[in-house]
């Protein structure tokens, strides 16, 4: 009986802790789903950021890993597939390199670098909403190689730069929702007149109009 | 001044109430007797503090060994991340040991008698003698890491060339132990079930154990990487697996050749309480790890690997469990069921356990800095630093 018991209580402990793990990880995986606040999101220290809304990671080589921030990420919500030019080709900096689709819809990205397209991720043709779970690791979207690394990086914001510009950013995300939403959500403006609250994914309930905008004016200029 | 008062999780909570319980029954126990504070009889004198204390404690802790002879003796590099880990796994779990002999010990003031007092034919004396020698090695092995936090070099350079000769004496020491607590069951052929006893106890608790290491180190590395957020090094967990595996198989080919060599079939297809006992442990303990570790599938995955291995951990836990208690029980005719208050001094060892790991692996280097992750692609020679993220 004795080893029962013994067994027994490991058993209990190991299900009360799984239940506790359980939870916890609820509270943490519903915190940033429902909150949308410059702490939500995540900044890495060592990228480059193009006002445009794309990362670079540069490489030992001088060439940069290219993919679309977390902010992006986050209000999109949803992707469908991604459009990428084709390998070698080469992009001067403010012109389309990708297009992220949703739906019928699409957002165009811009090349943040003068350069040439030297690897394309085949993992996100593939599985497109990586970019969605792990924008900055997995979520690479091209690789290019840039005609003049250290001109380009001038114009590029990096550490408490980024982390100022995004703050900005996501204030300026929560004005435009605010001024367009009771265009096409009159639930959703007293929400955010309230506590500033946005739903993850808002984009995907946003009308063709406000759609197009929010392209215009935060992935439309570098 | 405001006091920061750090908040308190459920398993503090819990590990607060087990430290007060903890503290009652040592009281009892060092102030009334073994008889205030235990069931245990002249009948029944080894209950819940040897069977899971000491036998399981000891067998939990060959982690320290079976690692440190696979980087060391077998050159196997790759394990030196988890060594220091395993190593104070196993010192801790020594030291809980000998705790736990303070408290079973009629006379606790006597525990020293057998370094003066020699008795070679004794099979405790070997006991004594292997987890005296054996945890003052594993201090040795663990010292570098204090003195690697106090900056001392020059005693850290005499232990890095004792390397090789504490491995060596760690190895032979923990072989002599492991199997030392068998051959103390040798002792009561009479007493204890025949489905048990067998002449290769030695054998099958040594088996046993070498099978039970590396699942203790990877139960151990799952928590530690859950409770200090770092990554797991799922790839040699894995491979330490295969190690629990053949062990297991050895051991399932001794345990067979036992069954048929003492005519056992009568006695484990009894359905009484013993075979069915008998039946779990060897289940949970030898057939289910197996057939589960041998999955590469299972073993590259790291929940499938936590939960194979845990089921190691108990299968092994009801072997020793059953050999000292439930094999006994038949003749004792006892009755034996611990008190509370044993229940509580056993949780209050494990517990101390639990928060000492916390405490030293937070505050010396237990762990390997974590290296920033590097990935190749396949173009070119570009080595590609995976960077840190953080919450802005």
């Amino acid at each position: 009986m004795v080893a029962l018991f013994v067994l027994a209580t490991i058993l209990i402990c190991i299900t009360i802790d799984y239940l506790v793990q359980r939870a916890q990880k609820k509270r943490e995986v519903y915190q940033p789903q429902v909150v949308l606040s410059s702490e939500s999101f995540i900044l890495p220290r060592g990228y480059f950021f193009s006002k445009a809304h794309t990362w670079l990671e540069l490489l030992f080589s001088g060439k940069v890993y290219v993919g679309v921030d977390d902010f992006i990420s986050k209000v999109l919500g949803k992707v469908d597939a991604i459009e990428i030019l084709p390998l070698g080709e080469k992009v001067k900096k403010g012109e389309p390199i990708f297009k992220i689709k949703q739906g019928a819809r699409e957002l165009t990205f811009l090349s943040p670098v003068t350069g040439k397209i030297t690897a394309i991720n085949p993992n996100i043709l593939e599985s497109p909403e990586t970019i969605l779970k792990d924008p900055y690791l997995n979520g690479w979207i091209l690789m290019i190689e840039p005609e003049d690394v250290a001109s380009e990086v001038k114009n590029l914001l990096i550490g408490s730069e980024a982390s100022r510009w995004l703050k900005n950013e996501i204030k300026r995300f929560r004005e435009f929702i605010s001024r367009e939403a009771p265009k096409f959500s009159p639930t959703l403006e007293p929400t955010l007149a309230d506590g500033g609250l946005v739903i993850k994914g808002v984009l995907q309930n946003v009308d063709e109009k406000t759609w197009e905008k929010f392209e215009k004016e935060f992935i439309g200029q570098l | 001044m405001k006091i920061k008062v750090p908040k308190l999780t459920f398993w503090g909570f819990v590990f607060w109430i087990i430290v007060a319980l903890g503290i009652y029954s040592t009281i009892l126990r060092f102030t009334k007797g073994l008889g205030a504070a235990t069931n245990l009889s002249d009948n029944f004198p080894w209950g819940l503090w040897i069977g899971f204390d000491v036998l399981c404690g000891v067998g939990l802790a060959a982690g320290g060994f079976v690692i440190a002879a696979a980087v060391y003796i077998f050159n196997l590099e790759e394990y030196k991340s988890i060594l220091p880990s395993a190593i104070l796994t196993a010192f801790l779990g020594y030291l809980l040991v000998i705790v736990a002999l303070l408290y079973d010990l009629g006379k606790p003031w006597n525990i020293w008698h057998p370094i003066i007092m020699w008795n070679p034919e004794s099979v405790m004396f070997e006991v004594a003698w292997c987890v005296m020698l054996y945890t003052t090695v594993l201090a040795l092995e663990f010292s570098p890491m204090l003195f690697q936090k106090l900056r001392l070099e020059k005693p850290q350079k005499i232990i890095k060339s004792l390397t090789i000769p504490l491995v060596v004496a760690g190895v032979i020491l923990s072989t002599l132990h492991q199997s030392s607590l068998g051959s103390l069951y040798l002792i009561v052929p009479e007493k204890l079930h025949p489905i048990w006893y067998s002449s290769n106890l030695p054998y099958l608790f040594f088996l046993s154990a070498v099978a039970v290491g590396p699942a203790m180190v990877t139960i151990e590395s799952y928590l530690s990487s859950r409770a200090f957020k770092r990554e797991i090094e799922i790839h040699i967990l894995a491979k330490l697996a295969k190690v629990t595996a053949v062990a297991l198989m050895v051991y399932f080919v001794l345990k067979v050749e036992d069954i048929v060599n003492y005519k056992l079939f009568p006695h484990i297809f009894s359905l009484g309480y013993e075979s069915l006992m008998f039946w779990l442990e060897f289940a949970i303990g030898v057939i289910v790890p197996i057939a589960l570790l041998t999955n590469s599938k299972i073993r590259g995955s790291k929940k499938g690997l936590f939960v194979a291995q845990l089921i190691t951990v108990l299968g092994f836990i009801l072997n020793r469990l059953n050999v000292s208690i439930t094999g006994l029980e038949n003749y004792t005719q006892a009755g034996y069921f611990p008190k509370w208050t044993e229940i509580s001094v056993t949780l209050f060892i494990v517990a101390l356990g639990f928060a000492a790991f916390r405490l030293i692996a937070k505050h010396l280097p237990v762990f390997p800095p974590e290296v920033e992750e590097r990935k190749i692609i396949a173009e070119g020679f570009e080595v590609i630093p995976i960077r840190e993220v953080f919450k802005d």
